[in-house]
């Protein structure tokens, strides 16, 4: 049971209380970007390549205009009158607006049909007569490492190779030597595959340009409206955008999941188009184009490699990595962080050497490399210890849960330094795992595993006991284009005693209406449900690098409470201004200042802030706001232990997951309902990479499943009952002890499922499968063992 | 453009539309009717579920046209009276939705299969809501949710709204 | 995205007959559905359209045919062709080995193998369509080959008006095609709604 400080009433930390937002979400009011109206609001449509890698030849507009409604097509062409056609990215590499020459991956956008109305503007976007002269493109990124390979960015002037950079981390010699001499060495290949956020609510925007008052706003589908903002006047500065003229708007968002913080072209050409024609535009994209177009996740090829004793003691481990990045590294990750977090990758076990190296080449597939629900590149980096030490357990004929509890870093060996120089805040492994084999029963499984295994039925156990990073960041390592990934809230209370916080995050779903509403009651003994969240809007929200890769809690959430701490400091001084007392005779309970010894002389925080505003002591500044911006002195490091149990058919290679049990450590609970339902959440978004989802693309760059008719997501009947459970091992540095959870289901189901259907499989000498594991692909395994 | 009336939440609307013009689109454009949503262009989502003669259909693969003269039922329309809908308040007390952008579409279906099953199963309820997508619940809430309105309709005592989270 | 195809059939006709029409691709081309010869450039280069309608997207290709290889002695030839959408929505390409053998005296076998590639819209469809769209235009092409072959022996004249029927063929095919991804699309929400459980 969580313990709580408050009563059910102010709704502080640890209360399941029911979720704010839904009233408006259940009866149809929420506030959807595609929602919005506005007088005189043109529609834009998107024509796009048919090829991965083709000239432009031409594009012929004439029919198009021709379309009854149509009002305008712009194309490359026009945008570069104006310097807008191409955009740096996060990676500072650039990124093309529209085309005027080539194209780099199919479905690329090539020229914008405006029109009055949705469907004129499709119209027109079918008249739009393109003429191409196709190219052979680079679809594999190995071969376009080869030196005969052709270099794709030849806008980059002296670039003469497809590479993008190359990574280090850990120590590579001391790697070398141990592995060298060690007694077992267990290595495995593996492919992440290209996938998809596939929020349900796809990308879109409306621009509005006032000419009179040159002032734009923008209603947009972003994860990070501040720093939208300021890419907007970086990128628009020069034709008189500047910074106070913009304002982003993110409405309610129907899931983000790291899809929703790129500038996608689209959002560039409607602010363009609006400035141009001085009218409102309203762009949304169609899941197609969604799918097809915007920015992928993972794509990481991995070699990684374990050294070890005979005994099972882990000694080392070595990552390569490939990543394939499309034609621009358009990534979502911290500036000085090219593959992200990816060097957690070395677990949650004790010991001290390791190396990791990743290479990034460019390829005719669309950009991205977007951190999906995931602290940049975790899932790729989690996936591959995860395999490889259950590899080992394999190959040294060790249960796996056995070798883990072996291995683990101690609660007591915390903060642990990492071989790649994380400082690991605090953990407790043992108890997770343990917890998770009781709750599961995991003895009596592999007892049944033994048996069913006599019987020729193929059942199989897998685990995954992974160590998380999130948080960023401090302020000394992480930034987005300079600006530090520090995060703010701004708290007023009214002089009824409600308040109104505002934060420079937003909420895609989380719930943070009802949560950070939680902190702030904690804090201050004010109710939640009197305390109104507001994010979203640059005008009145305070600066904030946004909400992805399960930061809020972290930074914003840190934020409100230090903010509140600041608020409650005031309050003590008005309460011993009314008490007469002095400060240090003063007792805080949440909800009121009492005077040591005698409970009875007290005063309520409603009492305070009416003070506050009615009678506040000489020399105090009135009112009762206060503000801050949290900069985290490290990261946090959640954790989790996941055991799914799955049943294989022999005749057809079909999984079904039988059981998934989940215990997370997520530090000090908010509100265990939503950390709960991020976690189902979570292991459902697990589950579809390892068993269904992936971005097929052929040998000519076509996408071979770009609609939801072949990109599978899992439906109710995929997804299992999930189990789930929690530790907590509060973080010693962050003010509230938490530690953020939305992505970490997504980060351990995966390596859990795989290591189950390859335990299920491993007496027939199988060691690897690279996920999505399909029918197919066991079918055609069990065929070559001779058991189909 | 086509002439057609059709009655929404139990008032009348007439309107010219083309023949092309998808249900959805009425409803949202049209009626301003904004709680059903678009999620996909494959019919695969369920995001624009509604019930049309009160059998859930997903609007986006009807035309509007097609819907000359017949009942349409969107979210909008569920909480009779001002008090919610036993799904709605199912959905609130379990934590059925995240971002809410599948509820109204999940909403909806639920209506139908309650009026058919009144006692589902669990299995019966993922089954009944395969064809509408939630990326961000995981369903395990969904199922709760409906079976909480389920209870609910019946008459039944009220599931616990706990979190089962050990 | 790639689809093979291989076929053998057997026509009623003397080898040399199958030869004679299969090797001129005027002749030939009236079997393609949705196929038209436009110019004879030269012996072995041809220009022509090829037009298709999949469900929503409608796609018409003009392109270039050459033969590679014609070998009359041993009945065995290679075509190849490839097009442009005419809307820059795509392009497509084909290659074809064929052969001849003599099974009797009024007995030819013809067997061939293709391999079709497609870019753009087409192939977004996925192998699965493009794969089953591919052997449905070939079982149209047999049939159509061995119409034109086996009906009557073929004077001019009639040889013109088995031309006209199949050049009437393309918007049956249309037709057919699109019936096929209808086809496909009721399956696939067969599956999905199919097993709805049991009504108590
Ligand atoms: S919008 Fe996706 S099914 Fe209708
Ligand atoms: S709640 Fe976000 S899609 Fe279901």
């Amino acid at each position: 049971m969580i313990k709580c400080k408050t009563s059910r009433e102010i709704g502080g930390m640890g209360h399941p209380i029911k979720r704010k937002e839904d009233d408006r979400f259940i009866q149809g009011k929420g506030h959807y970007v595609d929602d919005i109206k506005l007088p005189g609001m043109l529609y834009m449509d998107i024509v796009r390549s048919p090829f991965a890698y083709a000239k432009i030849l031409s594009i012929n507009t004439e029919e198009a205009l021709k379309v009854p409604g149509v009002v305008a097509v712009v194309t490359g062409k026009d945008l570069e009158k104006y310097n807008l056609h191409w955009m740096p990215t996060l990676m500072s590499d650039t990124q093309m607006v529209l085309p005027t020459d080539t194209v780099m991956y199919q479905s690329q956008e090539v020229a914008a049909v405006i029109a009055t109305s949705k469907y004129a503007a499709r119209d027109g976007r079918e008249a739009v007569m393109v003429e191409y002269e196709p190219m052979t493109p680079v679809i594999d990124p190995f071969k376009a490492l080869e030196p005969d390979a052709p270099v794709l960015r030849t806008d980059k002037e002296g670039k003469t190779d497809n590479h993008i950079w190359h990574w280090e981390a850990g120590d590579r010699e001391a790697t070398e030597k141990v592995f060298a001499s060690a007694d077992v060495v267990v290595k495995e290949q593996m492919h992440l595959p290209r996938l998809h956020v596939v929020s349900i609510e796809t990308c879109g925007c409306v621009a509005d340009y006032d000419k009179v008052n040159n002032h734009l706003t923008m209603y947009m589908t972003t994860q990070a409206p501040h720093a939208i903002r300021t890419v907007i006047a970086l990128v628009a500065g020069h034709v008189g955008l500047t910074e106070e003229k913009i304002r982003v708007v993110s409405p309610d968002i129907g899931g983000g999941f790291g899809g929703k913080v790129p500038v996608y072209p689209g959002y560039v050409i409607a602010i363009a188009v609006s400035f141009l024609v001085g009218k409102p535009v309203k762009w949304i994209e169609d899941r197609s184009e969604n799918l097809q177009a915007d920015s992928f996740a993972r794509d990481y090829h991995i070699t990684v490699e374990m050294a070890a004793t005979r005994e099972g003691k882990i000694l080392a481990t070595r990552f390569k990595v490939l990543a394939d990045h499309g034609y621009t590294d358009a990534a979502a990750n911290p500036s000085k962080f090219p593959t992200g977090l990816f060097s957690i990758g070395t677990g949650s076990y004790n010991y001290d050497t390791a190396f990791m190296e990743a290479d990034a080449v460019y390829t005719n597939k669309p950009p991205g490399g977007v951190a999906y629900r995931c602290s940049f590149r975790v899932t790729e980096a989690v996936h591959a210890i995860e395999r490889i030490t259950d590899r080992l357990a394999q190959e040294i004929g060790k249960d796996p849960a056995v070798l883990r509890l072996e291995n683990f870093i101690k609660k007591e060996e915390f903060p642990w330094k990492s071989p790649t120089g994380w400082e690991y805040d605090s953990g407790d492994y043992h108890t997770g795992l343990q917890k998770a084999m009781k709750v599961i029963g995991y003895d009596a499984l592999r007892k049944e595993q033994a048996e069913k295994r006599a019987r020729g039925e193929l059942m199989g156990i897998g685990i995954s006991t992974f160590t998380e990073i999130v948080g960023a960041g401090p302020s000394r390592q992480f930034d987005i284009l300079g600006i530090k990934m520090f995060d703010s809230a701004e708290i007023r209370v009214h002089p009824t005693g409600k308040a109104i916080a505002r934060f420079g995050t937003k909420s895609q779903g989380q719930g943070h209406e009802t949560t950070y509403a939680q902190i702030i009651a904690e804090e201050l003994g004010i109710p939640a449900q009197h305390i109104q969240i507001e994010e979203g809007d640059t005008d009145t929200a305070p600066y904030g690098l946004g909400t992805y890769a399960s930061r809020s809690t972290p930074t914003a959430g840190a934020a409100a409470a230090v903010a509140a701490r600041k608020l409650r400091e005031k309050a003590k001084k008005i309460a011993a201004y009314l008490l007469e007392v002095s400060e240090e005779d003063l007792e805080w309970e949440p909800g009121k200042f009492y005077v040591k010894g005698a409970p009875e002389k007290a005063k309520t925080i409603q009492e305070i802030v009416f003070a506050a505003y009615t009678n506040h002591p000489p020399g105090m500044e009135a009112g009762f706001e206060a503000t801050h911006y949290y900069d985290p002195p490290n990261l946090t490091f959640p954790s989790g232990a996941y055991i799914c149990v799955v049943d294989i058919d022999r005749e057809t290679g079909e999984i079904k997951v039988r059981r998934f049990v989940a215990i997370d450590d997520c530090g000090n609970i908010i509100n265990p309902m939503i950390v709960q339902g991020q976690v189902h959440g979570g292991l459902t978004q697990g589950l579809a990479p390892a068993l269904y989802e992936a971005l097929v693309y052929d040998e000519e760059g076509n996408i071979l499943n770009g609609t939801l008719m072949d990109y599978l997501v899992p439906t109710a009947v995929e997804s299992p009952h999930w189990e789930t459970g929690h530790t907590i091992t509060p973080s010693p540095h962050h003010p509230i002890g938490a530690k953020g959870v939305g992505e970490s289901p997504t980060v351990g189901a995966p390596p859990a499922i795989a290591n189950a259907v390859v335990d299920a499989l491993s007496h027939l000498g199988v060691t690897h499968i690279d996920i999505p594991i399909t029918p197919p692909k066991v079918w055609k395994i069990l065929k070559e063992k001779g058991v189909v | 453009m086509k002439e057609i009336t059709v009655t929404v939440n139990g008032e009348q609307h007439t309107a010219s539309v083309e023949a092309r013009t998808l249900l959805v689109h009425f409803i949202r454009e049209t009626l301003n009717l904004t709680g059903t949503h678009i999620g996909c262009d494959t019919s695969n989502c369920g995001a624009c579920t509604i019930l049309l003669d009160g059998k859930s259909v997903k609007s986006c693969t009807v035309l509007a046209v097609q819907a000359n003269g017949k009942q349409i039922a969107t979210v909008e329309g569920l909480a009779a009276g001002g008090e919610l809908h036993p799904l709605q308040e199912g959905f609130k007390e379990n934590h059925g939705l995240h971002c809410g952008f599948c509820t109204p579409g999940m909403l909806m279906r639920a209506v139908e299969l309650l009026e058919k099953n009144p006692n589902p199963s669990e299995e019966e309820i993922r089954w009944g809501i395969a064809g509408n997508l939630c990326r961000c619940t995981g369903y395990n809430n969904i199922v709760k949710s409906i079976q909480y309105a389920a209870a609910k309709m019946r008459g039944d005592e009220l599931p616990d709204t706990e979190p089962e989270f050990v | 995205m790639k689809a093979n195809i291989e076929k053998t059939f057997e026509v009623n006709q003397p080898i040399e007959k199958v030869w004679e029409f299969l090797s001129n691709p005027e002749k030939v081309v009236t079997c393609v559905p949705g196929a038209k010869l436009t110019e004879k450039v030269d012996d072995t280069h041809y220009k022509g359209t090829v037009s298709l309608k999949f469900g929503p997207v409608a796609a018409s290709y003009n392109g270039q045919i050459s033969i590679d290889e014609l070998d009359d002695e041993q009945h065995i030839m290679k075509i190849s062709g490839k097009g442009m959408d005419t809307k820059g929505k795509g392009s497509a390409g084909m290659v074809m080995d064929g052969q001849l053998t003599a099974k009797g005296p009024d007995l030819t076998e013809v067997g061939y193998k293709m391999e079709i590639s497609v870019s753009g819209k087409l192939a977004q469809f996925g192998s699965r369509l493009i794969v089953d769209v591919s052997n449905q235009l070939a079982d149209q092409f047999v049939s159509s080959f061995k119409a034109a072959l086996e009906t009557a022996p073929a004077p001019a004249a009639e040889a013109a008006a088995v031309r006209e029927e199949a050049a009437a063929e393309p918007k049956d095919n249309a037709v057919n095609v699109f019936a096929l991804i209808i086809g496909v699309i009721k399956a696939f929400f067969g599956r999905l709604f199919s097993s709805k459980p049991k009504q108590s």
